[in-house]
Order: C-alpha cells, then sequence, then structure tokens
C-alpha cells in the first residue's frame, strides 16, 4: 500500500496535479474572456448603431465618429481587463507552480523537518 | 478474470479510498495540518528548533488528504476484470467471497439499488430477499453485469442491481407483477447513467460561459429585453439536457444555415409536439457552450424567442405592429449577437383572428440573410404558407423535425422528468414513462411525440400514488383529460356491472339475448386487457326490422359501459348516399363539427352507431372498412382519429321481411341465421368483404305480443321514474297493460308505436289527476281498463 502511494504521489498524481494547475490558469483567463476581448479589441463598445446609419453627410459624421470613439473606449476596456485575466492567470500559475515543487517534499517533510531541526539545533 | 478479487490492487485502493475520502478524515487531517503549521510558525519565531518536526508532520497529513480524494473517486484500471471495472464505492464494501446476497446488500447501499428500488417500484428489501447465499451464484451475477457496462468500459451499481434481477429464477414473474419485464432492466441502467452524468456535467458546468467580457462587442437591445424571451439565459439557469443524436444533426444543420452568408433563416416545419422548441433550446445550449463545432461567428449567439401573439395583442393596430417588428429586427441585427425566434410564425403571415400578415415588411430581412431568424410552424400551416405565398417560401430555408421514435421519446422524458419532479415535487417510476409513450400514442391523436407523451406526463403529475407517479397515475390522468378508460376494471363495482353486463342491459331491454350477450362478452374482454388493442372494442352488425330494439341497445351499451347515455355517436347513413358524401365523413372539425372524425374526436370512448347502414354509397362505406379494421380514420388534414376505444354498431334493416317470415314460419334465430347473410350477400344488399369484418353480425327478431307487453312496463316504469320528484306513483292493471299492446301493435312497426300509446292514454290520464288535484304527492294512481279504454276513444275521436 506504501509502494502504491509513492508511485502514484511521484507519477500520476504529480502529473494531474500539473495539470490541475494549468486547467486553473485557463479558467481565470475564460472568466476574463482575454481570448474573446484580443480578438474583437477594435470593435465597436456595445453600441446599437453598429449596424451603420443613413442619413446626410452630417449624420453619418456623427457616426462614424460616435464608433471610432467607441472602438477606442472599447479598446481601453479591452486592454485593461486583458490584463487583469492575465495577471490572475499569472498569479495562479505561480500559486500552482510552488505547489508543484512543494509536491515531491510532503510526503518526505518528517525527514526533512528532522534534518533541519538537527541542523537548527547544532547551530 | 470473471469473478471478484478481494485483494487486487484497486479493491484494496478502494477500501482504503473509504477510510482517507471519507468526510471527517478529510477534515480532520486538512485541520490536523493547519494547526500543525501555524504551532511550528510560532515555535521557529521563538526560536525553538523542535518547530521543524511539527512543520514535518503536516506533510504527510496534507498528502494523505490528497490521495484520499482520488482514491474516493477511483478510475477504472488496465484489465476487464471485475476489481478494475467496478464502480469504487461499491468495491470499497464487498467483502471476500461475495454471495449474492452479499453483492445485493452493497448495491442497495448504492446509488444503483436506490434507483430500481424507487423507480421501477421492487423496494428497498427486493434484492436481499431474491439473491442467494451461496457465494458460487455470483459469477453468473458478474457475468451478467458485464453485458451492461457503460461507454467507459465501467461497472456501475446500476449494471449489478440490474444483473441481480436478471439472475432470479422466475424472474419474469417477478417483474410482471411491478408491470415490466426483463427488457427494461438494461433501459434502467442506461437511465441512472444518464442521471449521474447529468450532475456530473452540471457540477462543472461553466458558471459564466464566455466570460465577463463576452458580449461587449455586441450591440444594447433593450426593446428586445423587454418584448422577448432570452433562451439563452433559461438555458444557462437550468439542467445539461441529453445529447440526442437524432436532433443533433437537426441542430448542425441549423447551425450551418445561421453561419451561411446567404439567407440566414431556418424554419423548422413540424406536427405540434415535434418538439421544435425544444430543438431552439438545444441551439441556445450549444452556443453558449460552443466546441469545436460551433461556427466562431455564432459562439456567444443568443436566441431571443418573440411570442407573435403576445406582439399581435399589444400594438394598438397594424401600422404600430409592423413598426414594432421592424424596430426588433432591426435591433437584432444591429446588436449582431442575436438569433430572433419565432414560434407560431404562422401568425405573421397570414390575415385571420389573432394574426396579421407582415409577410411583405419581414420579406427583406428573410431575403436579405442579415438576420438571423429562426421560425416554427407546423406542417398544415406551412402547406398554408406555401400555397398562398410562394415566394415568401422561396426565402425560407426549411428544416423538417419529424416526430420523435419510441427511444428518443423515452430520453426526452428522462430529460424532462428532472424538471417535472423539481416542479410538482414528485418521482416518476419507469412504469409511468413506459405508460406515457404507449398510451399516448394511442389515445392522443392531436399531437405527435415526443410532445404528447410529455404532456401526458406533466397531466400525471396531479395524480400520484403516495408521491410517486405510477402507470396508474398516467392512467388516470389520461381518462380525466380525454374521457377515455384505459385501466383494467379494479374495483369491485367495476367487476360487478362487467360480470352482470347482460342484467343491466336488460333493465332497460326486452329479449334479444343473442345480441346481448354477444356484445356484452366484447365489453368484459376489452375490460379485461384481452381484447385487440389496434382495433375497435367491438364491431357488430344489428339486423333486423324496426322497433325491435337495435338502437336501443346502442343506447343501453352507452349508458352501462361509458356510463352515459349521451356517449353516442349517431349518424344516419341515409344521408351519405353519394360519393360526395365521403368528405363530410372525414371534415375538419373547424368547418364540420358534426362530421364522424371531428364528433369521434370529441368522444373518443363512446358508441359509434351507423345507423341504416345499407343505404350508405360504396365509397362511404369502403372509407368505413378501415375503421372497422384498424379502428383509425384520417380526417381531411390526414390526421388520425382512433376509434379503438368505441364499440361501433351498424344497423339495417335490410332483409326485415324475410326475418319475419322465418319467424312467423316457426324458426329460431340460430337456425336461419346463417342462411339469411347468404341471401344478404347474393342479393347485392352487402359486400362480402364488408360483413367479414364485423366481429359479429346479429339478427334482431320481432316482438311478439307478450314481449311488448314487458315493453310497456319498461316505458310505465320509466315514467314512475319521471314522477318520483313529485312523490306520485302510477299503477297500471294487466288487462290494461293487454289492451295497450293490443291497441299498439304493428308487425312492421315492432315496439316502436308502444311509447306514442302510452303516451296518449297512461301520461294523459295523469295529467289530468294532476291538474284536478285528484293526485296528491304520496298517493298512487290506478288506471284502470276502462280508464285506458276511454282514453283510447278519445284519442281516435281526435
Amino acid at each position: 500500500m506504501v509502494a502504491d502511494f509513492f508511485l502514484w504521489w511521484y507519477g500520476a498524481g504529480w502529473r494531474r496535479a500539473g495539470l490541475a494547475v494549468l486547467v486553473r490558469a485557463r479558467g481565470v483567463l475564460d472568466t476574463f474572456s482575454v481570448g474573446l476581448l484580443a480578438r474583437t479589441l477594435f470593435s465597436p463598445f456595445r453600441q446599437i448603431d453598429a449596424g451603420g446609419v443613413r442619413g446626410p453627410m452630417s449624420v453619418q459624421l456623427q457616426a462614424w465618429f460616435g464608433r471610432v470613439f467607441s472602438r477606442f473606449f472599447g479598446a481601453g476596456l479591452r486592454t485593461v481587463m486583458i490584463f487583469c485575466g492575465l495577471v490572475g492567470a499569472g498569479l495562479s500559475s505561480l500559486f500552482g507552480l510552488v505547489w508543484l515543487v512543494l509536491w515531491p517534499l510532503l510526503p518526505v517533510l518528517p525527514l526533512v523537518g528532522v534534518v533541519a531541526w538537527l541542523i537548527g539545533a547544532n547551530a | 478474470m470473471n469473478g471478484f478479487d478481494y485483494h487486487a490492487p484497486r479493491a484494496r485502493q478502494a477500501r482504503l479510498g473509504k477510510l482517507l475520502g471519507a468526510g471527517w478524515f478529510q477534515y480532520v487531517a486538512l485541520l490536523s495540518a493547519v494547526l500543525l503549521a501555524l504551532l511550528s510558525t510560532v515555535l521557529l519565531l521563538d526560536n525553538q528548533m523542535i518547530g521543524w518536526i511539527v512543520v514535518g508532520l503536516a506533510g504527510p497529513l496534507l498528502a494523505l488528504v490528497v490521495w484520499g480524494q482520488y482514491l474516493r473517486h477511483l478510475p477504472r484500471g488496465r484489465t476487464d476484470d471485475i476489481a478494475d471495472i467496478l464502480d469504487p464505492a461499491m468495491l470499497a464494501r464487498l467483502p471476500k467471497d461475495p454471495s449474492p446476497q452479499d453483492i445485493a446488500r452493497v448495491v442497495m447501499s448504492q446509488a444503483g439499488g436506490k434507483f430500481f428500488a424507487s423507480r421501477f417500484m421492487l423496494g428497498r428489501d427486493f434484492l436481499t430477499q431474491i439473491a442467494g447465499t451461496d457465494p458460487a451464484g455470483s459469477a453468473a451475477i458478474w457475468s451478467r453485469a458485464l453485458t451492461m457496462r457503460n461507454e467507459t468500459g465501467e461497472l456501475t451499481s446500476g449494471a449489478v442491481a440490474a444483473a441481480l434481477v436478471l439472475e432470479t429464477e422466475n424472474v419474469d414473474q417477478y417483474l410482471a407483477h411491478v408491470g415490466i419485464d426483463s427488457s427494461d432492466m438494461p433501459r434502467g441502467v442506461l437511465w441512472l447513467q444518464h442521471i449521474e452524468d447529468l450532475i456530473k456535467a452540471h457540477a462543472t458546468r461553466k458558471k459564466n460561459a464566455g466570460g465577463i467580457g463576452r458580449d461587449w462587442a455586441f450591440g444594447f437591445t433593450p426593446l428586445l429585453e423587454r418584448l422577448g424571451h432570452n433562451l439563452s439565459d433559461q438555458v444557462a439557469a437550468g439542467a445539461i439536457a441529453r445529447k440526442l443524436e437524432a436532433r443533433e444533426q437537426i441542430v448542425d444543420q441549423m447551425m450551418q444555415i445561421l453561419a451561411q452568408s446567404g439567407r440566414r433563416n431556418v424554419t423548422l416545419v413540424g406536427q405540434l409536439g415535434s418538439g421544435k422548441t425544444k430543438l431552439v433550446h438545444m441551439l441556445a445550449e450549444r452556443l453558449l457552450d460552443p466546441d469545436a463545432s460551433v461556427p466562431r461567428g455564432l459562439a456567444y449567439n443568443q436566441v431571443i424567442a418573440l411570442d407573435p401573439s403576445m406582439l399581435i395583442s399589444r400594438a394598438q393596430g397594424r401600422g404600430q405592429l409592423e413598426d414594432m417588428v421592424l424596430r426588433l429586427c432591426g435591433e437584432a441585427l444591429s446588436a449582431k449577437n442575436i438569433i430572433l425566434f419565432l414560434d407560431d410564425a404562422h401568425l405573421f403571415f397570414e390575415e385571420g383572428n389573432g394574426s396579421v400578415d407582415l409577410s411583405t415588411a419581414l420579406s427583406p430581412f428573410l431575403d436579405g440573410g442579415a438576420l438571423k431568424i429562426v421560425l416554427a410552424v407546423d406542417e398544415q400551416r406551412w402547406t398554408q404558407i406555401v400555397q398562398r405565398n410562394g415566394s415568401l417560401a422561396q426565402y425560407l430555408n426549411r428544416v423538417i423535425v419529424a416526430p420523435a421514435n419510441e427511444q428518443e421519446t423515452q430520453q426526452v422524458m428522462e430529460n424532462q422528468i428532472i424538471l417535472l419532479e423539481h416542479q410538482y415535487k414528485t418521482l416518476y417510476t419507469y412504469q409511468a414513462l413506459k405508460a406515457a409513450y404507449e398510451l399516448s400514442g394511442r389515445y392522443i391523436a392531436d399531437q405527435v411525440m415526443p410532445g404528447r407523451a410529455l404532456n401526458l406526463l406533466e397531466s400525471a403529475a396531479h395524480n400520484t400514488d403516495n408521491g410517486l407517479v405510477t402507470r396508474g397515475s398516467v392512467e388516470r390522468a389520461l381518462e380525466q383529460t380525454r374521457g377515455v378508460k384505459v385501466s383494467t376494471a379494479n374495483t369491485q363495482d367495476e367487476r360487478d356491472t362487467l360480470l352482470n353486463l347482460e342484467d343491466k342491459i336488460h333493465e332497460r331491454m326486452i329479449n334479444q339475448t343473442h345480441a346481448v350477450r354477444a356484445v356484452s362478452d366484447a365489453l368484459r374482454r376489452a375490460r379485461a386487457g384481452v381484447r385487440n388493442p389496434t382495433r375497435p372494442i367491438g364491431t357488430f352488425l344489428f339486423l333486423g326490422p324496426t322497433g325491435v330494439g337495435k338502437t336501443e341497445l346502442a343506447k343501453s351499451i352507452a349508458s352501462v359501459y361509458f356510463g352515459d347515455e349521451q356517449s353516442i355517436v349517431r349518424l344516419d347513413l341515409n344521408e351519405y348516399v353519394r360519393s360526395e358524401d365521403v368528405a363530410r365523413l372525414i371534415a375538419d372539425p373547424a368547418q364540420d363539427s358534426h362530421s364522424l372524425t371531428a364528433q369521434v374526436s370529441q368522444r373518443p370512448f363512446s358508441v359509434v352507431l351507423l345507423d341504416e347502414i345499407e343505404k350508405a354509397h360504396p365509397e362511404v362505406l369502403t372509407t368505413l372498412l378501415q375503421v372497422l379494421d384498424e379502428g383509425i380514420l384520417r380526417d381531411i388534414n390526414n390526421r388520425e382519429v382512433s376509434f379503438r376505444d368505441c364499440v361501433i354498431i351498424a344497423t339495417s334493416n335490410a332483409g326485415a321481411e324475410r326475418i319475419i317470415q322465418h319467424i312467423q314460419a316457426g324458426e329460431a334465430l340460430e337456425q336461419f341465421e346463417q342462411q339469411f347473410i347468404d341471401e344478404m350477400i347474393s342479393s347485392g344488399a352487402f359486400r362480402p368483404e364488408f360483413l367479414n369484418r364485423f366481429d359479429e353480425i346479429t339478427l334482431f327478431r320481432p316482438l311478439d305480443q307478450g314481449e311488448l307487453k314487458q315493453v310497456i312496463d319498461l316505458i310505465i316504469s320509466g315514467i314512475n321514474k319521471t314522477l318520483a320528484p313529485q312523490k306520485l306513483t302510477v299503477h297500471v292493471d294487466e288487462d290494461a297493460k293487454l289492451r295497450l299492446v293490443e291497441a299498439g301493435y304493428d308487425a312492421r312497426l315492432g315496439a316502436r308505436p308502444m311509447r306514442r300509446i302510452v303516451q296518449r292514454t297512461v301520461e294523459n290520464i295523469i295529467a289530468d289527476h294532476v291538474l284536478q288535484q285528484t293526485a296528491l304527492p304520496g298517493s298512487t294512481i290506478s288506471i284502470s281498463l276502462a280508464e285506458v279504454d276511454a282514453a283510447l276513444a278519445r284519442s281516435s275521436a281526435k
């Protein structure tokens, strides 16, 4: 049974833990719609007349300016959101990596503790 | 290996997982690890090196927590041995060399056993009671269970429960008690698997599909939000539905059309109940959680349903409606992520009560291709649209939605009852689902599958048996909503009525014992569940002179069997003497509510009386042949109308003179019956193929004077019932009755003049007594021969 545990812990278990880190990071990116926002970075932002406006030149010009503003406003907001998503995914990955580094140590942590105690006591 | 190996590594791990994965262990170990970590921090801050040892202890505890979580949900092993594929929760609980009873005990503690106990009504102790105690019997159970493994090759507790049942001796006898058979058990395994898959899918479902910025590139839709129903939001909040292969293909087709560059409209054409609206929900679900098969332009699109009848009722006049619809379409077009859905779309393509023809206004949107729109219409309406406006039909991309087959309907019901159970706080049994499919297919003709089965299931939720929706609940729901009797006779009163049908009928009918027995036998067969369900309950041809009780017998059946004398659909076929009259027979109920199909649709459980059948045109008779044969008649709209719960009685006077001659020659009916029928065929009165369609051809003989006196008794008894509220009774002397028979007797008209003669004499005498106040409440009016004679003289003088 002990062998079963160590086999799993340093084999399939570690792989699963690595996969879980990736899934979590991807989940953060999805929550912030990072892929979707990057694809539509310069699309107009939620405006009702996105389909085009008919009328005199002044109205069309006004609509054009409106769309340009909407695009820039949207790009700014999307950039902020993409940044937040990337930071969130980065932090999640970082914590995940720490966990993955600690992973092999957990079962043998008592030994590590004893060694550290001996070193500390003799220091 | 075809047995259970207690010492297999996966079995050992499962047993350990039962301990390490238990909630209490996880909680205690995690809490201890955290406390140890905190304690070590305090110690180390205090420069006490023992803190390193303390923190070291937390590591293995944490590792055990993680391993325990894994062990609790052990994946299947590499081999096909029982220990490598069995559900880990079961594996952890099985003893060494388990007997069938040990397996049953473990199964009953798991989802599989509980599922079959409740959904199949097998009861909690059923498996443990039927399972044997000899471990040698387990091999057969494992072997049977292996044939019901799931798609990933795992052996679930449901498969083992089903195997335990199927490996029981006399299994069919056991299962018959609860109204199922062996072939239903594997279906149950699939149903349980489906429920477990739904639970897993629900747990892993993304809460916010597409993320925070999903809709930022699309326009606002304030008007659509106000006047439409967002199906995508509904789907996101609801349960995940099972993928039905045939339906998914239609959804793929819809997505292809909606993503193409041309006319991006889909017109779903299918009969009522075929699941057109459900398909749109499925489309909304696919778009919310897009996989590789969803075109990029459709991912995360919102499906918004518009209710044409609501829009029509909101608008004040045609102009406002047109304006409103154009604004809605314009908004959907501008927003770019909207798919409009118009259910009952025909309401926008025809002028009429509650509908407005907006085809001219909508054509640019439908033809232009920019607007993504799904329309749903039923087949009949589609035909009308094509006939009326061919150019509009050309713009529309038609997708046919066929009725669901049995397997699909079963799956749709399994999906839907999750919502119904939540809504009505009840539990549906497998038997209820089976009955809903079977009975709705037979009795609900105005819809197709799966809609008709689902509607019946929902109605059944109001007729539960101790919180369970059973076959009985479905039968009662059908009886209440459709006025049919589908359950077998189960009350003592009902059984008594059926066993004594002849006596009940003779309470209102004199003699004709042969005919009465033939009809009674057919009705008893029907209610005992031994009749052919694909034909009418009984088909009879009554032959005989006028006034011998043919119509009276039909009325008696309606009253005694169908519970009401009004449960009779009567057609005088002397009004159907031309070939064109066939159309009147099967006319649209909306245009002619007196057509045969319309009346039987309204009263599917009744006596159909076809009077004077010999006078009908041969084409009318040919149309009726189908009814006699299959119990089905298609109306002018090609909708099936079922006659399978009707008693069909055709009457005819053809050959009445011959019957009278035979009887007057002193012959009994049985002696000349066959000869008479042969004469009818050879004389051309009836075609042999028509006569052969009837279950029974029954001859009625003329009534003699003694029987006519009994008819008088029945009529007087009827008068007494009428007088009962006035607390009056009438008594007619025997010689007076004989006088009435004598006065009313006419060999050609049988008993028919008797009612008239009683009316002219007895009823007139009573009326005089009442008006002269010589008959007071509580008294009996006695009528003598002299009074009858006087009344007869008075009536003939008039």
